[in-house]
């Protein structure tokens, strides 16, 4: 008698762990996490108005003082900086590191030209790049956690995207405008 | 207790997990997500080895199993079987109708689901989850065939009574 009650409650324990494990498994099968979806970049306004006419009008002043192969190592860095507007959010990081070394390399090889009106611009632009590429990553990392997402940090630095995303536009549009 | 029963459905949960791990990537799904621990593999080893039934195949598999599981476990009589297959059904059809129903099911969701190991996905499967008309039918499909299934290996495989 006592055995079977044994059972009898075993059997039970059993039940109420299958009836749990097939509730669990129907979460587990879910989707997970991500909270990067469904925001628009492009809905937010530029944080700081870029005067694009007048940053056109300084380096087009300037222009003349500048080498060629100057001006080309510049016309590369809009050009980078235009395709890292239009690449794939997993392809951010390598473009961002392609602006930043051909910058680097510009500055080493021209350092008469760092106190350059387009020197000062091509700066600003590929700091900003760099910015995108870093709340990229801190958007990722948040992602890719299970539990004690930062959310809010997430989705202001998507708002910080969307801003700066627009000020590249602007101010890669009047430094190409200058050259 | 029905060994038969419960060896049948522990293989439908077998077949029901390789369609996520064959089929689905660690992108898509929670527990793939959590099984990379395990090493397990970042992307997807087929393509779609399940083909169109690899969409709906989980939502059949699952309530087939855990019908024959269950029955299996109590070793009950047609009349039970036929409340299990009721049980199951419910608990399939309100988890896929939750998806469909998204923004009601949210706000029944506790805050302190957040901090639970699997619960805490909850809001996900309701929120990011897609409600599939198909899922609703394979559900409907896998109780009745688990009920037939029971009614056929009722006399096989019993330990007790």
């Amino acid at each position: 008698m006592k055995e079977w009650q044994i059972s009898g409650l075993l059997r039970y324990v059993c039940l109420s762990a299958v009836i749990l494990l097939g509730i669990l498994s129907i979460i587990a099968s879910g989707p997970r996490p991500q909270q990067n979806q469904g925001r628009n970049f492009a809905q937010t306004q530029p944080a700081v108005a870029i005067n694009s006419d007048g940053i056109t009008q300084e380096i087009t002043n300037e222009k003349a003082t500048y080498s060629q192969n100057y001006m080309l190592g510049a016309v590369e860095i809009v050009g980078l900086c235009d395709k890292f507007l239009n690449t794939p959010k997993y392809l951010v990081n390598s473009v961002g590191s392609e602006i930043k070394v051909s910058y680097q390399k510009l500055k080493i090889k021209y350092p008469q030209y760092n106190g350059s009106a387009l020197n000062k611009y091509l700066s600003q632009l590929t700091s900003k790049v760099a910015r995108v590429g870093d709340n990229v990553r801190y958007v990722d990392e948040q992602d890719a956690k299970l539990t004690k997402k930062d959310y809010e940090g997430s989705l202001q630095r998507l708002d910080e995207i969307g801003t700066l995303t627009q000020e590249i536009r602007t101010l890669n549009n009047a430094i190409s405008s200058g050259l | 207790m029905n060994r038969v029963q419960i060896l049948i459905g522990i293989f439908g949960l077998v077949v029901g997990t390789l369609v996520y791990i064959f089929d689905r990537s660690l992108y898509q799904t929670y527990f793939l997500f959590k099984m990379m621990k395990f090493g397990y593999m970042p992307y997807q080893i087929s393509n779609n080895l399940f083909g169109p039934l690899g969409g709906s195949l989980p939502a059949f598999t699952h309530a087939f199993s855990f019908i024959l599981i269950t029955a299996g476990l109590l070793g009950c009589n047609k009349l039970g079987y036929f409340f299990i297959c009721l049980f199951w059904l419910f608990i399939d059809l309100i988890f896929e109708l939750s998806q469909k129903f998204s923004s009601f099911s949210f706000g029944l969701i506790p805050g302190w689901f957040e901090n639970i190991f699997i619960l805490e996905n909850m809001r996900n499967y309701v929120i990011r989850g897609t409600f599939d008309f198909m899922d609703l039918v394979f559900i409907c499909l896998g109780c009745g065939i688990a009920f037939l299934v029971l009614l056929n290996t009722e006399k096989l495989g019993g330990l007790e009574k």
